[in-house]
């Protein structure tokens, strides 16, 4: 049984044939020869496939892809456009925030589904935002750094400065109210 | 000797970032060959046992299926011991047989169809049992029938390799101890765990042999594997790397590159055969788990008399990279000590084969000897740091096994690193709101490890419109040392701006020899070799350029592409227009270098076995960690990290923080999250859900210093950097953990459980 | 060949279901497809939800929260009403593994899954919310603490599906935590997790209490160690803010024992059945103090001697 379905990437459209086995991550690399996007576990364990649908980071190996049907997908391949690379792309070259550079593309999804909900992360949201991505190479560090650094050049720069959507919220504000009795939570969510 | 240096070079973009940020680099998942096939591979289920019968002829039949391999296939069995099993298997997960079908889902039904049946064997997990006379034979049983000589003589043949270190009289050093410490410390099995799993493509050209692009360290080692394991000549092999996406010592040899080629050849097809992460987590080579019992003489003075190691290494079906030998150097410290006796064993059990890891045997060794310092100290009443202070080596001492240290740096190491974290006092005192449930403490370790060797090739070539091409078989695993290091060197040398040097990182049929990027060893070795051929270049282009010009080569500079002359810059000739007359007239502008460095010299009457005689160029190192326990979970929270490392001179500032950070955080992965966990033979957790890799939440950023005391013998008094990072933090964070709860924790992981279970047990006592 | 149903509506949906059995509900796809691409389920046909209109609202009024289908955690955890009245649910949601596993992932899968791990099982439980089942029978509702069987097993009968679940709007000055005890901050399942949710009266004394825990027994579990808590005076009125009056530490204490007897825990990959219970009674006291931090906000008056 397979299905025709409609995909936009990157703002373009596809119409692709699919079995209802195949997931997203299968689809954009296999049939549309978007490799950008990395395999790393299939389970949803690691991120290196994360995507943006309707805005939103997903692992797309968790997501089959006649459930994308009529959906908005970013890649990385879309990140870069005519004018140059993305700020985030250029932050991460600036910091060496990339080593082997299996789980960077992931990585830069998370990171740009992040800025453009909320421009001015502090670094405990960062951490959080990109927690589903695993990196064996850097140590995360300079990831961390290139992202708040990023941040830092779009806020500046009044070009890029974009409209946070709406959707992608996934930062609520309880986590920054610091409960300072009892066991309070340490960090981020709801830790012992 | 500084942290803040002389720049080498200019900070620039590395051409393969550019490629990664974009999602355009190259790895071997993205390749795709016009009716590739798909291969899976039947594992065994079993952890020993002896083939009785392997029928595969349903699953030749099922939909899709192309082709189906065993042992059979194989020109000798023998040479495909690891490979495919062809009469017995050692643990579960041995390969048995592959099929190549249209898609990988019908290969993974066609796989359900192989019926084996299976000779259960007796099987042996734990290291200590495996070594004793009577335990069950985990290799092969004719090899295996062979009864130790010699240092392992009365133990199983299961100890696969011993590695001894003797150096003085150790039964009177304890005789004479004021104080004896004695310890056994444990670290656990862990996996390189790189976001890509292994993977390879391969296709067979009839007549011309087979084509091989894999995720690998070393496109040579395949090669040779490959030709061994197939009988081939090596002219019948070719090997192409793209970037592997991670290795960290799990992409050293061949592994699937024989089963996809006998795939290859049998179906006419070109085939994939990736890992799933199950498999990756089963076939690799992790990190072999670790008992060592160590002991040590002292004097109330803080003088070590005496030191005792006895190290057992689990290396699991298949005697691999061993580790031992090197553990075995590292396991009594940099540290002056009277008398020193090691004994180190590494043992077969029915369980993954171990191998190579980032800084293999470092972990381990550095977890015992570290951990067992601080108790050393704590037992004499000094302060952890002072005590190694006081017995670290300077130049001129002499290791173990007799080696003349020089260019030492570890009591600089530890006082940049103690100094950074802020160390105390008084650190017999609680840190600071260091009360109660959360509890706050510090600690430090040392190490040293040694710069890997093998032989480098590199040319160097001037195009001709004046830029200049590195060709090299030195696979990019993402540290910078081929796509940075390479032009930095060569740029160097003539003149250039880096961003002017551009890598061409070949195949084994176009790229001159690199034996691999492992062992701390590529900025060393192929940056020797970078340097050499660019400094043969240097002479063909001042040669030229003297000639044209009709002065002295002696006279001449670089500079802006061009070859002057230094009494009178106006006088010069450009790099293109060299190349042009070169090309036509006098021979193409190629360097040509390499790299090999004499071994330094030791005593060869001190060492056993497979121990290591001596370390090429050591980098010396220190971490310190400030932790904070929660006394009610054991949960051990990370608060700073700190590594200061000596690299000789940093060619690459930037990558070098990429290593010691990424280095360190694997590192606290081991100390607190992962674990490979063995229940009757069978891994039960190979997943990243409960193979917990440190998230981005878990860790702090690592605060890294570099210092510079130039080794003796590589390009520009470089060191290796890669694999020191991973040594000393599982006992930095340890020894953090003592002072935070006065509990010592003696194996690795430091989970919550553990932790906690050691509180309560010694607040119970 | 696996077949795919993409109906416009829970009625279609639920024909579905009834029609080609062994076709099952998907929703986020976390639990299911994972599992289907590593073989360990198989499956005749999914039945999307997408196709629904306004299978993913919230609806939050005076009547409370109603999470439907495709409710993500994501949503639930960025709904500050949720925040402000069901926080126990708002922790459990933010504490589901990533953020891409919570962009996908609803509540409904979570407790239809029904690992004893679930997360926001526990906090449902401790909010009594009440699932809405669908068949072509009819509707009917399932009190959350009867919706459970054991591990992967829930009182669903085949060609049944879950349309909504209902959470009653706070019953008084609410408070609620979720604890979770896990090695790792993110992308971990609990080694033990504590729901607890509060309520006062104006005057600070419990109106109810609910402790549940995840991960200690065959199912998520409501203990009855809300017993302990509810009728007990916890905090007085002071100026706008709220006194800490003495013997709540003992409540607490007493509560969290209650519940560790409650529980069952087992050894696994991730922790042996003795941490877990010792680390039962430290999940639900700090639940228990986080929770009345949250019903009582602002900076509390401690008088000298009072253990807080
Ligand atoms: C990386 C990763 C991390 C995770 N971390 C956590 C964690 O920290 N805590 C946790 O609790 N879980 C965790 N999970 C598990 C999973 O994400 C949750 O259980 C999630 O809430 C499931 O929801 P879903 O919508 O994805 O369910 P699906 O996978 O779509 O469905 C799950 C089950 O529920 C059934 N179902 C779904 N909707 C209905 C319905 N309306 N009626 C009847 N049956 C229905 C399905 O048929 C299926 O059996 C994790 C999963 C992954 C992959
Ligand atoms: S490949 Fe999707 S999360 Fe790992
Ligand atoms: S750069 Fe290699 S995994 Fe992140």
């Amino acid at each position: 049984m397979s299905i025709e379905i409609t995909l936009t990437v990157n703002r373009r459209e596809y119409k692709v044939d699919v079995e209802p086995t195949r997931t997203l991550l299968q689809v954009l690399r296999d049939d549309l020869a978007l490799t950008g996007t990395k395999e790393g576990c299939d389970a949803g364990d690691c991120g290196a496939c994360t995507v943006l649908w309707d805005g939103r980071p997903v692992s797309s190996c968790l997501v089959l892809a006649v459930e994308a049907d009529g959906g908005h997908i970013e890649t990385v391949e879309g990140l870069a456009d005519e004018q140059g690379l993305h700020v985030l792309q250029e932050a991460f070259l600036e910091h060496g925030a990339a080593q082997c550079g299996f789980c960077t593309p992931g990585m830069l999804m998370s990171a740009k589904a992040l800025l453009d909900n909320n421009p001015h992360p502090s670094e405990g949201e960062i951490r959080t935002a990109l927690a589903g991505n695993l990196c064996r190479c850097t140590g995360y560090g300079k990831i961390v750094a290139a992202v708040k650094h990023a941040a830092e050049a779009m806020a500046a720069s009044t070009i890029t400065a974009l409209a946070p959507v709406a959707t992608a919220g996934d930062t609520p504000s309880e986590r920054v109210v610091v409960d300072h009795r009892g066991e309070a939570p340490e960090g981020d969510g709801a830790h012992g | 000797m500084a942290s803040t240096v002389e720049r080498f070079g200019p900070q620039w973009v590395r051409q393969d970032l550019i490629d990664k940020v974009q999602g355009k680099a190259l790895f071997t998942w993205d390749v795709k060959l016009p009716g590739m096939l798909h291969a899976r591979v039947l594992r065994a289920m079993v952890p020993h046992a002896l083939i009785k019968r392997i029928d595969v002829s349903k699953a030749a039949k099922a939909p899709g299926v192309e082709a189906v391999v065993t042992a059979d296939d194989l020109p000798d069995p023998v040479l495909g011991v690891g490979v495919l099993a062809s009469h017995k298997v050692r643990y579960a997960g041995d390969a048995v047989a592959a099929v190549a079908a249209r898609t990988a889902e019908q290969a993974a039904a066609a796989l359900a169809l192989i019926e084996v049946e299976y000779e259960p064997l007796p099987a042996v997990f734990d290291p200590e049992e495996a070594m004793a006379p009577g335990a069950p034979l985990v290799g092969d049983t004719a090899a295996a029938a062979a009864q130790p000589e010699g240092e392992t003589a009365g133990l199983s043949p299961n100890v696969a390799v011993f590695a001894g270190i003797e150096d003085g009289d150790i039964e009177s050093a304890f005789a004479e101890a004021d104080v004896i410490v004695e310890e056994t410390y444990r670290t656990q099995m862990v996996h390189q765990a790189y976001i890509e799993p292994r993977i390879a493509v391969a296709q067979w050209h009839p007549g011309r042999g087979y084509e091989i692009w894999t995720s690998t360290q070393s496109v040579h080692a395949v090669r040779a594997d490959v030709a061994i394991v197939l009988k081939e000549p090596q002219t019948r092999v070719i090997v192409h790397g793209p970037f592997p996406g991670g290795a960290f010592g799990g992409k050293t040899g061949s592994e699937l590159e024989p089963i996809v080629c006998l795939l290859a050849r049998k179906s006419g097809r070109p085939v994939r055969l990736a890992n799933t992460r199950e498999e990756e987590f089963l076939v690799g080579n992790p990190r072999h788990p670790s008992i060592t019992y160590i002991r040590s003489a002292l004097k109330k003075d803080g003088t070590i008399l005496g030191r005792h190691v006895r190290m057992i290494m689990d290396t699991g079906a298949y005697p691999g990279g061993s580790a031992i030998g090197v553990a075995a150097l590292l396991s009594t410290g940099p540290y002056r000590i009277g008398a020193v006796k090691v004994e180190g064993y590494s043992v077969l059990t029915n369980k993954s084969s171990c191998g190579s890891f980032r800084g293999p045997g470092g972990p381990q060794a550095d977890f015992a000897v570290e951990s067992h310092m601080d108790s050393c100290a704590r037992a004499l009443g000094m302060d952890p740091v002072a005590f190694r202070l006081k017995n670290a080596w300077v130049d001129g001492d002499r290791s173990p096994t007799g080696q003349v240290m020089q260019s030492v740096s570890v009591k600089e190491c530890l006082e940049a690193a103690a100094k950074a974290i802020g160390w105390p006092s008084d650190p017999n005192a609680a840190a600071a709101g260091s009360t109660g449930t959360r509890r706050r403490g510090v600690g430090v370790a040392v190490g040293w490890w040694f710069t890997g060797t093998g032989a480098s090739t590199v040319t160097v070539k001037l195009n001709d419109d004046g830029t200049v091409a590195v060709q090299t078989t030195g696979m990019e695993l993402g540290s910078g040392s081929v796509y940075a290091s390479l032009p930095a060197i060569v740029a160097k040398e003539l003149n250039l701006h880096p961003s002017q040097v551009v890598v061409a990182h070949g195949d084994t049929s176009t790229g001159p020899y690199d034996v691999g990027s492992w062992g701390s060893r590529i900025t060393y070795n192929l940056g020797g070799a970078a340097r050499a051929a660019a400094v043969d270049l240097a002479g063909m282009l001042k040669d030229e350029a003297a000639k044209r010009l009709g002065v002295s080569p002696d006279g001449l500079a670089f500079g802006d592409q061009s070859v002057y002359v230094q009494a009178d810059p106006q006088k010069r000739l450009g790099f293109r227009e060299l190349a042009r007359v070169m090309y036509r007239y006098s021979g193409p502008p190629v360097g040509r270098g390499s790299f090999v460095y004499p071994r330094p010299g030791y005593d060869r009457t001190r060492v056993r076995g497979d121990a290591s005689g001596a370390f090429n160029d050591p980098a010396y190192f220190a971490q310190a960690v400030e932790v904070e326990v929660d006394m009610e979970t054991g949960q051990v929270t990370l608060l700073r990290a700190v590594a200061a490392q000596d690299v000789g001179r940093a060619i690459n500032p930037q990558g070098i923080e990429g290593q010691i950070e990424g280095g360190m955080v694997q590192a606290i992965g081991q100390a607190l999250y992962e674990e490979m966990v063995w229940q009757g033979g069978k891994l039960v957790n190979p997943n990243f859900a409960d193979y917990k890799l440190p998230t981005a939440t878990d860790v702090p950023a690592v605060e890294s210093i570099i210092l510079e005391k130039p080794s003796t013998q590589g390009p520009y008094g470089v060191k290796g950097v890669g694999e020191p990072p991973t040594c000393p933090t599982l006992a930095a964070i340890a020894n953090a953990v003592y002072q935070a709860t006065g509990v010592r924790i003696y194996e690795t992981p430091l989970t919550p459980e553990r932790v906690f279970m050691a509180i309560r047990r010694q607040n119970s006592s | 060949m696996l077949e795919y149903h993409r109906p416009a509506s829970v009625e279609e949906a639920v024909g579905v279901l009834a029609g080609r059995p062994g076709s099952v509900v998907l929703a986020g796809g976390t639990d299911l497809v994972p599992a289907y691409r590593a073989g360990r389920q198989s499956v005749r046909g999914y039945v999307s939800l997408r196709g629904i209109p306004g299978v993913g609202e919230l609806s939050v009024g005076a009547d409370g929260l109603v999470i439907r289908p495709l409710s993500t955690h994501a949503a639930v955890a960025s709904h500050p009403e949720v925040w402000a009245r069901w926080p126990a649910l708002a922790w459990a949601c933010q504490s589901v593994g990533s953020v891409q596993v919570r962009n996908l992932g609803t509540v409904v899968g979570n407790i239809c899954h029904a690992s004893p791990a679930a997360d926001t099982a526990s906090a449902l439980l401790t909010l009594g919310a009440v699932v809405e089942a669908r068949s072509l029978q009819g509707t009917r509702d399932i009190p959350i603490a009867e919706f459970f069987l054991g591990s992967g097993r829930t009182v669903l009968q085949p060609g049944e599906m879950v349309s909504a679940i209902r959470v009653p709007p706070p019953a008084g000055l609410g408070g609620g935590a979720y604890v979770k005890i896990s090695p790792r901050r993110a992308m971990d399942i609990a080694v033990v997790g504590a729901a607890v949710s509060l309520w006062l009266d104006e005057n600070g004394r419990c109106l109810d209490c609910r402790v549940a825990l995840a991960s200690v027994a065959p199912v998520p579990l409501l203990t009855g160690a809300g017993a302990a808590v509810v009728g007990q005076q916890l905090a007085l009125p002071h100026d706008g803010t709220w006194e800490l009056v003495s013997g709540v530490h003992d409540i607490f204490a007493q509560a969290a024992q209650l519940a560790t007897e409650a529980a069952s825990p087992i050894s696994d990959v991730r922790a042996s059945a003795d941490y877990r219970r010792a680390m039962i009674p430290v999940a639900v006291r700090r639940a228990l103090w986080q929770a009345l931090g949250r019903a009582t906000p602002g900076e509390w008056v401690i008088r000298e001697g009072v253990q807080a």
